[in-house]
């Protein structure tokens, strides 16, 4: 089997705070292959941000610091990069695309400028070819007049505009890896699935792979190949869409997907909620960090920490010790829930 | 651009002749500036009543207002000294056009508005000029343009230079600390700021004098700083070098008493403005496209948060130049300030409406050329 392009083992990202140290990231492993779309799912303060931030080495010291961990990109370890090594890595061959459109350029910079600006730095090309490159990247993302938008500043354009610059931004340097992290939550609904779409076909074009970390199944189910659930820091299911849909292993992930609205079930059910809130990250609970919002927990939940096995089908993998005791496909709302 | 400008000119103007007729008419709860003539006894019978016609002071009020801004905005005299103003003007115009040809749209009017102030700066320096500004109640007989105008450069000198040292020392001190958070370093320069915040600047003033001047001279026989003037007296005879240098001795400590008071001020501001632009989407942004530390802070950090501190400057100007006034006091500065003061004592209407006008003109303008330099620095910032 080919070297994946990435692989990410026991990875620990810890922030110190007043109140104690944050473990945002706490021993998660998994791997990515060339040109496959890995979607990474949880709710917030789960660690899906986080971990491309460290992937990308963009936690700052002194506040935060990867401790442990390896993070092996086409076959050697990033941690281990010196600043001016991670400077080709970042935008030449991962980029990353964020959250907010809005306050992700910078206001004083003409759109022009910041495009050209990637593209010299990583292409090592003259002005006029990266000007010529940055032109053939607007009209890639689909934006009418790229030659009057070189010169327009980030406040004049909308939100949707602003994060297919992004994505054209991300991609003019043809990375290996493309981590879009919320790329499109902020987003209208209507354009979110239009950015989706034309960011997913420019880099299947380039051959690229892309890390998609969102809250939102939906997305995930329409646009990814893999994915992986995450909780309270840690990796707590993991397999193929399908897979996953079609026959949740952890009961968060089973939770998640009766809290969604489905359009392809034929019988309809009461929407279900997972109760309680996220763990907080400083005092974990014991054991499964799931249990206490659990509602098939019993005493070994308690006492000792779920690792990641196989469960389900073919590699699909879960971190619950009653994965493969429960059928949660088959499991009834009604009958479950206890108060 | 220009339509706000010119805009912004016109309300100056209002502005500014509401400024005079609200001090002119403060000015009046003062009495009679020849009130206390009456103590003098040798005064022949009728002199002060013939003094009051003449200077019109027997005139409703309205009257007497409307004749003083009248004359202030008359010149009398306003004629090239040499030939130029005139390369000045032609200067300027052929400048204009290349400009207009040239730049770019966005940076034109800050190019050309800078282009006419120099030209304007070096053109009256070249011309003779005059305001019927009236005669100096004080003097008798003294024109309150002569007054005026002689110490406005004094004014001005001790000023800029403390402006410069706020600006050129409180921003880069403000940013350092920024970059290195929390540090010492960070830590005593916040300390120094309140310290120098609350200090009053007679006390600061006075400081300099005893510490810097005085007692460094007694501990090692070096007389390093003037205390008092603008220049020596020995100043016409001196080699250029030494008169800079002479220049140099007497500015300093009337320059960094008015400076420190801001200079602690923009750090301060500078250091608040430049950590939010570090924790900015758009920083993280830079730093994902592979920038370096160094590109990353001097062209995706600077420009962003030198923006709130023009607003900052602008205000401050005013506060300079009133300082300035104390300042000049302390340190026998030959300045507007110190002129403003005396006039005050003896109610010198004239010249006290001169000076009011002259600083409120001042601080007009510079609030103009802020606003100018904030839409050069911020795309976002649209005149129309």
């Amino acid at each position: 089997m080919a070297e994946p392009l990435l692989e990410v083992n026991d990875l620990r990202t810890y922030f110190s705070t007043e109140e104690g140290i944050v473990r945002a990231v706490d021993g998660i492993s998994f791997t990515l292959d060339r040109q496959e779309r890995l979607g990474i799912v949880g709710e917030s303060g789960s660690g899906k941000s986080v971990t491309a931030m460290s992937i990308m080495r963009l936690i700052e010291p002194p506040a935060g610091e990867v401790v442990t961990g390896t993070i092996t990109f086409k076959g050697r370890n990033l941690l281990e990069y010196d600043e001016a090594d991670m400077q080709d890595i970042r935008g030449g061959q991962i980029a990353m695309i964020f959250q907010d459109p809005m306050t992700a350029l910078n206001p004083v910079y003409t759109i022009g400028d910041q495009l050209m600006e990637t593209i010299m730095l990583h292409q090592k090309v003259s002005r006029k070819e990266a000007y010529d490159i940055a032109l053939t990247a607007i009209e890639d993302v689909q934006i009418p007049g790229a030659k009057s938008r070189m010169e327009t500043y980030p406040h004049e354009l909308s939100g949707g505009m602003r994060q297919r610059i992004m994505i054209a931004m991300g991609l003019s340097c043809n990375p290996d890896l493309l981590i879009a992290d919320e790329p499109t939550t902020a987003l209208d609904v209507t354009t979110q699935a239009q950015i989706m779409d034309l960011m997913l076909h420019l880099a299947d074009e380039r051959g690229t792979a892309v890390m998609l970390i969102t809250h939102d199944l939906g997305v995930v189910a329409g646009f990814c190949d893999n994915v992986q659930v995450m909780y309270g820091g840690g990796i707590v299911e993991k397999g193929t869409v399908g897979q996953l849909f079609a026959n949740p292993q952890h009961p968060y992930t089973w939770g998640l997907l009766g809290s969604l609205a489905r359009m392809d079930e034929e019988e309809q059910h009461r929407l279900r909620s997972v109760r309680g809130a996220p763990p907080s990250l400083i005092n974990l609970p014991s054991g499964c960090r799931f249990r206490p919002r659990c509602d098939f927990a019993v005493d070994v939940c308690a006492q000792a920490f779920p690792l990641l096995r196989d469960s389900g089908e073919p590699g699909q993998e879960s971190a619950c010790h009653r994965a493969n005791e429960l059928d949660l496909k088959s499991i009834v709302q009604e009958e479950e829930v206890t108060a | 651009m220009f339509a706000y400008i010119i805009r912004r000119l016109v309300y100056g103007a209002v502005t500014l002749i509401a400024l005079s007729f609200i001090v002119f008419m403060m000015l009046q709860a003062a009495g009679s500036p020849l009130d206390r003539l009456y103590l003098n006894n040798l005064l022949e019978d009728g002199f002060i009543e013939e003094v009051t016609r003449l200077w019109g002071l027997d005139q409703p009020l309205l009257v007497q207002y409307w004749k003083w801004l009248t004359n202030y905005v008359q010149p009398l005299d306003f004629s090239p000294q040499n030939i130029i103003p005139w390369i000045v003007l032609g200067i300027v115009a052929v400048a204009i056009a290349a400009i207009w040809r040239f730049a770019e749209p966005r940076f034109r009017p800050a190019w050309i508005l800078g282009v006419v102030f120099v030209g304007a700066m070096v053109a009256l320096r070249n011309m003779n000029i005059e305001f019927d500004w009236g005669i100096s109640f004080n003097s008798g007989s003294t024109l309150v343009w002569d007054e005026v105008f002689s110490r406005a450069g004094a004014t001005f000198r001790l000023g800029f230079t403390a402006l410069g040292i706020a600006l050129i020392v409180g921003i880069p001190l403000g940013i350092y600390q920024a970059l290195r958070q929390y540090s010492f370093f960070d830590q005593l320069g916040t300390f120094s700021a309140f310290v120098a915040f609350s200090t009053p600047i007679f006390v600061i003033g006075v400081a300099l004098q005893t510490y810097v001047a005085f007692r460094f001279e007694e501990w090692t026989g070096v007389k390093l700083f003037f205390v008092a003037g603008m220049t020596g007296d020995n100043y016409a005879q001196l080699s250029f070098i030494d008169q800079m240098g002479d220049i140099f001795r007497h500015l300093t400590l009337p320059a960094i008493s008015i400076a420190l008071i801001s200079l602690a001020g923009y750090s301060r501001f500078q250091r608040a403005s430049m950590l939010e632009v570090m924790r900015s989407d758009y920083l993280r942004t830079a730093k994902a496209k592979g920038l370096s530390r160094r590109t990353i802070i001097v062209k995706h950090a600077l420009r962003n948060a030198l923006i709130p501190i023009v607003t900052l400057v602008s205000i401050d100007i005013a506060f300079i130049i009133g300082g300035a006034i104390i300042t000049e006091s302390i340190f026998g500065w030959p300045g507007l300030g110190r002129k403003y003061i005396e006039a005050l004592g003896v109610v010198d209407f004239p010249v006290i409406m001169a000076i009011v006008l002259v600083i409120g003109i001042g601080i007009v303008i510079m609030n103009i050329v802020a606003d100018i330099l904030y839409g050069v620095l911020d795309p976002r910032v649209r005149y129309d």
